[in-house]
């Protein structure tokens, strides 16, 4: 029913594609759903060239969430598009992405065109700009099922109905020729989210999908997209700034600061303890209800530094209560909080050496 | 607490807006943006404004600022009603309430120095009234010593704000209110855009500067932890109509509205 090996439109990509099987003889149930070794990405700005990525390592399961938290700047946004194949031209990237298997650095822009959209899909912060204003909402859902699957126009309305009845938009029917400014902005989120599902990907990645929302849609939202993540059984990778939001969404967080993954645990675990200096700044920097009014929160000194000025070591260095010189000259190793633990999939990670004064003190 | 003298009264405010015409011959409609909202404010206080989107927050923060005039009610600051005022009576007024919006980036002009942008309220307001002009110097040291309120230092007035980042900036837009000395802050989700650790340090400053100059604000936000924070009473808007008011703790520890309730509950990671 649903194709999972992209079509091929034209034969010269055919025989391009000959050297390349997403789904070569590899078993399932072995590899990851998404493999990403040692990423880095540089880019060239005004300054020079930089390195924004610093070595990303994860996996992720079929059916698995996965979080990552950091403020502005930190490149989670960056390790999304990178996984996506949709950085600019000039970027260099370095190490391996591999999507059941299939390496996708080394893919040409014609195959990757083929993965995206059809294998790994992606939902962007802000719907209004993300929607093509000119086009109905119908045919802006049937353009991944005509192109990916070579669907025909009436199929792939027939289909674009079924997809936004199962986002659950109200009136579906009526709203199929509607353009997006007619609809509000969690409505056009839902019509984000089934362009996303069309294809059924085996990925999809959430670049903050409801910071543009009100609180109360952006609850819907989440709930939907959680719901049909499990329904479908996809990999869900969720970038946000917000760590309320991380406890109720997903189950395993990787914490990202300059560049790099500073800590990374089982939500549960990371909420009970916090052990980055980093994650718990940010902790103890956001507001709560129930504070006393007039309480002064805690702050973390300082502000993100610009990437040109990232220090050859832990980037947190300068803004740390517990730093020493040694920090900003080597990037500490991942090492796990139990060093009885040290399953890369479960265990607790925390890119500090000296986390445990931090423990002491407290 | 009668004793405490009332800033600022709102009574029986509306705001409507004309929607399109569809043809010249069809009577105009109206889009009731407010609707019948009332409130006092005491000095030194602190009231939040919570809602979502489009439900009258920022129009309510545009009237009280006198930014636009209301279709009903009235808005009484100081004890004068502030629509009534005369063009230089206003102006007068003015330096007594100032503004403080959400975006840093956009808020600021670009092509000004940060010295410009700071003193631009006390010559536009203060001295636009007396008649005096204000000397290079004495505006020098006011605009520093306000950057210096704020965490800045005097060197950053020589500077354009691109080179600052969204927190410093957001310090630089307070720095400019707080100038002319004034006695309430109209804040619009002034950290909705910043990053949580800078969030936590402009949030800290506006508490710091009213324990010390005993600074009112209405605080429009649409994040109910941050009002919590800050706010000693709240109002709760939907549809530009007040649902609900009261004291901040009765409102965030026992919700009445179901709309309150909702929005308690949408919170993420509360629990």
């Amino acid at each position: 029913m649903i194709c999972l090996i992209p079509v091929c439109q034209g034969s010269a990509e055919r025989v391009a594609m000959s050297s390349f099987n997403p789904n070569a003889d590899q078993p399932l149930n072995n590899t990851p759903l998404l493999s990403v070794r040692d990423l880095r990405v540089s880019l060239q700005t005004a300054q020079g060239q930089v390195d924004a990525l610093r070595g990303v390592n994860f996996e992720m399961q079929r059916g698995e969430t996965l979080g990552l938290i950091g403020e502005s700047g930190c490149g989670k946004s960056l390790t999304a598009l990178a996984i996506m194949g949709l950085l600019p031209e000039r970027a260099q990237v370095l190490g391996s992405v591999q999507l059941n298997g299939a390496e996708l650095t080394t893919l040409s822009d014609a195959q990757l065109c083929q993965m995206r959209g059809a294998r790994m899909a992606m939902i962007f912060q802000e719907p209004m700009t993300a929607l093509n204003p000119l086009h109905p909402i119908w045919k802006q859902i049937a353009e991944p099922l005509q192109l990916h699957q070579g669907m025909s126009v009436t199929a792939a309305k027939a289909r674009a109905l079924e997809l936004l009845e199962r986002v659950q938009l109200p009136r579906a029917r009526e709203r199929l020729d509607a353009y997006p400014h007619q609809l509000s902005g969690g409505q056009r989120q839902r019509v984000m989210i089934s362009m996303a599902l069309a294809c059924q990907p085996d990925i999809l990645i959430a670049d903050e999908p409801t910071t543009a929302l009100d609180v109360t849609v952006q609850k819907e939202v989440l709930s939907l997209i959680r719901q049909l993540v499990s329904e479908d059984g996809m990999g869900l990778l969720l970038i946000s700034h917000d760590l309320g939001l991380m406890r109720e969404q997903v189950e395993r967080v990787m914490v990202m600061y300059g560049g790099a993954v500073v800590e990374s645990a089982n939500t549960q675990d990371l909420f009970e303890m916090r052990a980055h200096p980093y994650t718990r700044g940010l902790f103890a920097a956001r507001p709560r209800l129930g504070l006393k009014r007039g309480t002064r929160l805690q702050t973390i000194p300082g502000h993100v530094p610009e990437i040109f000025n990232w220090p050859q070591g832990c980037a947190f260095a300068e803004r740390c209560p517990i730093a020493v010189p040694s920090c900003a000259v080597v990037l500490p190793a991942l090492e796990p909080v139990r060093p009885t633990v040290t399953d890369p999939l479960t265990a607790h990670w925390v890119r500090c050496p000296i986390w445990q004064t931090l423990e002491a003190s407290a | 607490m009668n004793t405490e003298k009332t800033l600022l009264e709102v009574r029986h405010l509306g705001q409507q807006y004309p929607l399109p015409k569809s043809s010249f011959l069809v009577k105009a409609t109206h889009l009731q943006a407010l609707k019948d909202v009332s409130f006092k404010l005491k000095a030194g206080k602190s009231l939040g404004i919570v809602g979502e989107s489009g439900s009258g927050k920022s129009t309510l923060a545009r009237l009280v600022m006198a930014l636009e005039k209301p279709s009903q009610g009235e808005v009484i600051f100081k004890g004068q009603k502030l629509h009534e005022l005369c063009a230089a009576a206003m102006r007068e007024m003015r330096r007594d309430f100032q503004m403080v919006f959400q975006d840093p980036y956009g808020s600021l002009d670009p092509r000004q120095k940060v010295l410009h942008i700071v003193s631009e309220p006390l010559h536009s307001l203060t001295h636009a009234v007396s008649g005096q002009t204000l000397g290079r110097v004495e505006t020098q040291d006011r605009a520093a010593s306000a950057l210096a309120e704020v965490g800045l230092r005097s060197s950053d007035l020589d500077k354009y704000p691109h080179e600052f980042s969204g927190g410093q900036r957001q310090r630089i837009a307070i720095a400019r209110a707080l100038i002319t000395r004034p006695s309430l802050i109209v804040a619009d989700e002034p950290v909705s855009a910043l990053d949580v650790s800078v969030q936590a340090q402009v949030l800290n400053l506006m508490m710091d500067l009213q324990d010390r100059y005993g600074l009112s604000y209405v605080f429009v936000s649409h994040d109910l932890a941050v009002v919590n924070l800050m706010c000693d009473d709240v109002i709760v808007l939907q549809q530009g109509q007040v649902v609900e008011s009261g004291s901040s703790d009765a409102i965030f520890e026992n919700a009445q509205h179901p709309y309150t309730q909702a929005l308690l509950a949408a919170v993420p990671g509360q629990r």
